[in-house]
């Protein structure tokens, strides 16, 4: 219910004491009406449907140093291999960037940021992990940073990276990826 | 007329109704797994199904996955499937044995099995790995089997040894 209709609501139920007064006094009664609305909206909320998974990469044989990235994209399926190493990609099934989907109301205006702990598998830690910038696929417009939703939902992509090199420990390494949405 | 005091108040009372939250967060979990540049993953062993094999029968025989008519029931068999980890293109030659003895166990009966190869193996018959990096092989396991042999029951169990040589 906005301000306006809550002044109307308000003026109504004065009126209607005002009536009831005046009923009291020459015993006829009185039937007063006023509007009600409601404006719904969608709860917003930030599900998961999938995780941010790089496959299977081999480590360097020699010495140089990989950079492994998975883009903010929804059609990653593989990481990248930049660097002076000589690492490469295994396997990539399951591969791909976190997907996020925002549900919220259309016409909202947010920011959005992510964040990446540490990877870690047992007591070793990958190399400058780090989130990659998120990127909404569909469902708002991108001003600056400031995003505005189309529709009452948006898909929204997250992709990381870090380094390794000959030195790094095999196994499999796990970490948590999280996307903060700001409302302006 | 409304007041000046109340318009404030039902101001009040709407901004705090605005439904969507300041922030909100949501975690996804990451993970890669890192392995070496170079080498071979067994992921699953050659098991050789439990075979009956009844007086005066004609010979029994398996093939890879599938066991045929005469095995006990309840066994669960499988090929050998290795997995070659190996750079985009290096050139990797397998070798599979024609065939491998098993023993039986707490015996000196012996038992020849003869091998099936499928996989990422170039169709000319060299033994060179194609494919990607992870390249897949399966072995089977085939042999014949017959009452008339006088087969001992038992466990029995060998070494299947696959070479793999990065050229």
């Amino acid at each position: 219910m906005n301000l306006r209709t809550l002044l109307a609501a308000t003026a109504a139920a004065g009126a209607a004491l005002a009536l009831a007064g005046a009923a009291n006094a020459s015993q006829t009664v009185a039937t007063p009406t006023a509007q009600a609305s409601v404006t719904l909206v969608t709860p917003a909320s930030l599900t998961v449907p999938h995780g941010l998974a790089f496959g299977t990469i081999a480590l360097p044989s020699t010495t140089g140093t990989n950079t492994v990235s998975m883009a903010s994209d929804s059609a990653a399926t593989q990481a990248t291999i930049g660097g002076t190493g000589s690492a490469f990609i295994v396997n990539s099934s399951g591969a791909g960037a976190a997907h996020f989907v925002l549900t919220a109301t259309s016409g909202e205006h947010f920011t959005l940021a992510s964040s990446l702990s540490a990877m870690s598998s047992g007591s070793n830690s990958l190399a400058n992990a780090k989130a990659l910038d998120p990127v909404v696929a569909s469902g708002a417009s991108n001003s600056s940073g400031t995003y505005t939703l189309t529709a009452n939902k948006a898909d929204i992509y997250v992709g990381g990276q870090f380094d390794v090199s000959d030195t790094t420990a095999v196994g499999t390494y796990t970490g948590t990826l999280t996307l903060t949405v700001t409302y302006d | 007329m409304a007041h000046p005091h109340l318009s404030a108040a039902l101001f009040a009372i709407s901004l705090a109704g605005t439904p969507s939250p300041t922030q909100l967060n949501s975690s996804a979990a990451a993970s890669v797994t890192l392995t070496t540049s170079g080498g071979i993953a067994v992921i699953t062993p050659l098991v050789l199904p439990s075979v009956q094999v009844s007086p005066g029968s004609s010979d029994t025989s398996f093939t890879t996955e599938t066991p045929a008519a005469g095995t006990g029931s309840g066994s669960v068999s499988s090929n050998a499937r290795l997995t070659v980890v190996r750079d985009n293109g290096e050139a990797v030659s397998v070798d599979v044995p024609q065939s491998f003895d098993v023993i039986r166990t707490g015996g000196g009966e012996t038992l020849t099995v003869n091998t099936v190869t499928t996989g990422d193996l170039a169709s000319n018959g060299d033994a060179m790995l194609v494919g990607g990096s992870a390249a897949s092989v399966d072995i089977g396991g085939k042999l014949a089997l017959a009452s008339a042999n006088h087969l001992v029951p038992g466990p029995y169990s060998g070494l299947l040894v696959v070479v793999v040589q990065y050229n």
